[in-house]
């Protein structure tokens, strides 16, 4: 019975999803869902990492940079497709994920973190000073958008489809994941890794399927974002982004599946509506970042929860 | 010979890192917390300083001590306000630290993206620009002036943990936190000298190299990454290790610079982070000499 409200009740937002370019007829609107779009896959990824294995991944915006430029190099250069070029950089930032995995897994906690900070470094450095390659800091324009069926993606409505689809299916994925066996074994090691590993199971290998299921989230995220935006350059792997990340699924709700999105969506709207506080937007960030991790760590997808039980104790 | 001048230029630098890296590497040894604010308090160093001279009509040496010890009270005040709070919470202080510590950090860069605006500024030089001669080897009298008084302070630091009660107080902390307590060591307090102090050297090395290197509100992005790598190299939590790598990693740089490519030079430190974390994850000189 349970099971079968929830179904209806996904069902319900999907279509709500499916109708919302009927309704949000803007092409301003209609980039921001674009915009919510791709910083969830970024999300989804991150907390495949942050959320489930509790390990804070700061060089998350290295995949998103390489699966952008190698998309975008893969069509300028080669003349490679937008289908084929977003194959191309998944599989390129699954090899590098897979490569930084092997040096950053081993370790927890502060070897981690600053392992993954120095992967992006060398990215960042190598964005910048490659320039015959990536352009340097002018970056790299007239990216051409996908086509489908000899149909050519000119409007944003195109892409929110796109997006739609590639979002609804990295969360199938995570359920998928964290509800199979693996995904069980995977919970185990975040609560108590000595005991899990004892029982057999390998907290390596699972960690490393996570790790590269979520640089490959980050590296189509950027594929998507360098052919809508159809221009790219070393900004988009500047740390703020990391930061934009970070906040939004502490925000939304670490841990959770559907956390990232709602963080995704709330900080895409802020960042929009904020524009008038220009200078003010990262410090924002900055303080609901603070006040999050002291007095919500575990984001607002508990605040229904949190509101309930002090509804209780009111009465 | 330009070998050998790059090697000073290199050391000098080292000395510098190393201010950086001591704070941070104690930080992390103490208090369990990876300090993202860390290059943040490099650069109040050097903003307050600047603001001092330009406003306050300090001279140089000064405002030195001035931001020093203004930044040390901003480190108080984070450490008390925020620190403490997550401790008492039964959170991952490792995360939980590190999401706090970028929080501030970006609240100071734009504090100091409103107070002193983006374009970067140079402290003028107390000194003559005129260079020691040494045979053929160049020596800035700033740059002279700075690895002296890092020096200074470095064994100042060392001399503090080593022979006074909150010294050992400290180093109680580090090897056994529940059992220092226990005997009667106030921790919190430890906690927070700690911090300050790292806060303080931090802010050290910030008005030392502001006449030497351009000060900007977003210069701590690249301070944090170099103490990063140096507390890597040196071993987590390891005083002396710190100072060692500190010097490699100038020397190393500044060779790098100078033979291989000057755009790559910062590659230098992240490659070795990685090859270490691969190979000798307990740092360059292993486990000894901690604190």
């Amino acid at each position: 019975m349970k099971k079968n409200s929830s179904l209806i009740l996904y069902g319900i937002v999907v279509l709500v999803l499916l109708a919302l370019p009927l309704v949000v007829t803007n092409d301003y609107d209609i980039h921001i869902l674009v915009m919510i779009g791709i910083f969830s896959l970024l999300a989804i990824g991150f907390n495949l990492i942050f959320g489930y294995l509790g390990q804070l991944s700061l060089g998350h915006t290295a995949y998103y940079a390489i699966g952008a430029y190698a998309s975008a190099l893969a069509a300028l250069k080669w003349g490679f497709s937008f289908w084929l070029g977003f194959l191309f950089a998944g599989v390129v930032t699954g090899i590098c994920g897979f490569l930084i995995g092997v040096i950053a897994l081993r370790w927890r906690s502060h070897f981690f973190v600053i392992a993954t900070i120095c992967f992006w470094g060398i990215i960042h450095l190598i964005i910048f000073n490659w320039i015959s390659l990536t352009n340097g800091p002018v970056g790299l324009g007239n990216i051409p958008p996908p086509s489908l069926l000899g149909m050519e993606f000119s409007s944003k409505i195109h892409f929110y489809y796109l997006l739609l689809a590639f979002v609804l299916a990295a969360l199938w994925l995570t359920k998928r994941f964290i509800s199979s066996p693996i995904g069980r074994s995977f919970r185990a090691i975040h609560e108590n890794e000595p005991l899990a590993e004892s029982v057999g199971i390998s907290a390596f290998r699972f960690a490393m399927l996570a790790f590269i299921l979520s640089t490959v989230l980050a590296g189509i995220a950027g594929s998507i974002s360098a052919h809508y935006i159809s221009y790219i350059s070393p900004e988009i792997a500047e740390f703020s982004v990391m930061i934009t990340i970070l906040v939004m699924v502490v925000l939304g709700g670490k841990g959770t599946l559907i956390g990232p999105v709602i963080g995704a969506a709330i900080i895409v709207f802020l960042q929009e509506y904020l524009r008038f506080t220009k200078e003010f937007r990262l410090p924002i960030f900055g303080l609901v970042l603070i006040l999050g991790i002291v007095f919500l760590p575990r984001g607002i997808v508990t605040l229904p929860d949190i509101i309930a039980s002090y509804w209780k104790r009111a009465k | 010979m330009i070998f050998v001048q790059q090697l000073v230029n290199g050391l000098i630098i080292g000395g510098v890192y190393a201010l950086i890296a001591v704070g941070l590497t104690t930080i992390f040894g103490l208090m369990n917390v990876v300090n993202f604010a860390h290059g943040e308090f490099y650069m109040l160093g050097g903003m307050i300083a600047s603001l001092l001279m330009q406003f306050a009509d300090l001279n140089y040496f000064l405002s030195l001590v001035a931001a020093i010890a203004l930044v040390m009270c901003i480190g108080y005040f984070v450490e008390k306000i925020l620190l403490k709070r997550l401790r008492n919470k039964k959170t991952d202080i490792l995360v939980a630290g590190a999401l706090v510590t970028i929080g501030v950090s970006i609240f100071f860069q734009n504090v100091g993206l409103l107070v002193f605006g983006s374009v970067p500024r140079l402290i003028t030089s107390p000194f003559s620009t005129e260079p020691f001669k040494l045979g053929a080897i160049l020596l800035g009298r700033m740059n002279f002036f700075a690895a002296l008084v890092t020096v200074g302070v470095i064994l100042f630091s060392h001399f503090f943990i080593k022979k006074t009660t909150l010294g050992m107080a400290m180093r109680a902390t580090f090897q056994d936190k529940d059992v220092a307590a226990l005997v009667g060591v106030h921790i919190d307090r430890v906690f927070s000298f700690t911090f300050m102090l790292g806060a303080g050297l931090a802010a050290t090395a910030g008005a030392l190299l502001g006449p030497i290197y351009i000060i900007y509100p977003n210069v701590g992005e690249s301070v944090i990454l170099k103490a990063f790598v140096i507390v890597v190299l040196g071993g987590m939590g390891n005083f002396l290790g710190a100072i060692f790598a500190a010097l490699i990693l100038g020397v190393s740089e500044s060779l790098g610079a100078a033979y291989i490519s000057a755009e790559y030079r910062d590659l230098i430190g992240f490659v070795m982070v990685l090859l270490i974390l691969l190979f000798r994850p307990s740092g360059l000189f292993g486990k000894i000499n901690r604190i």
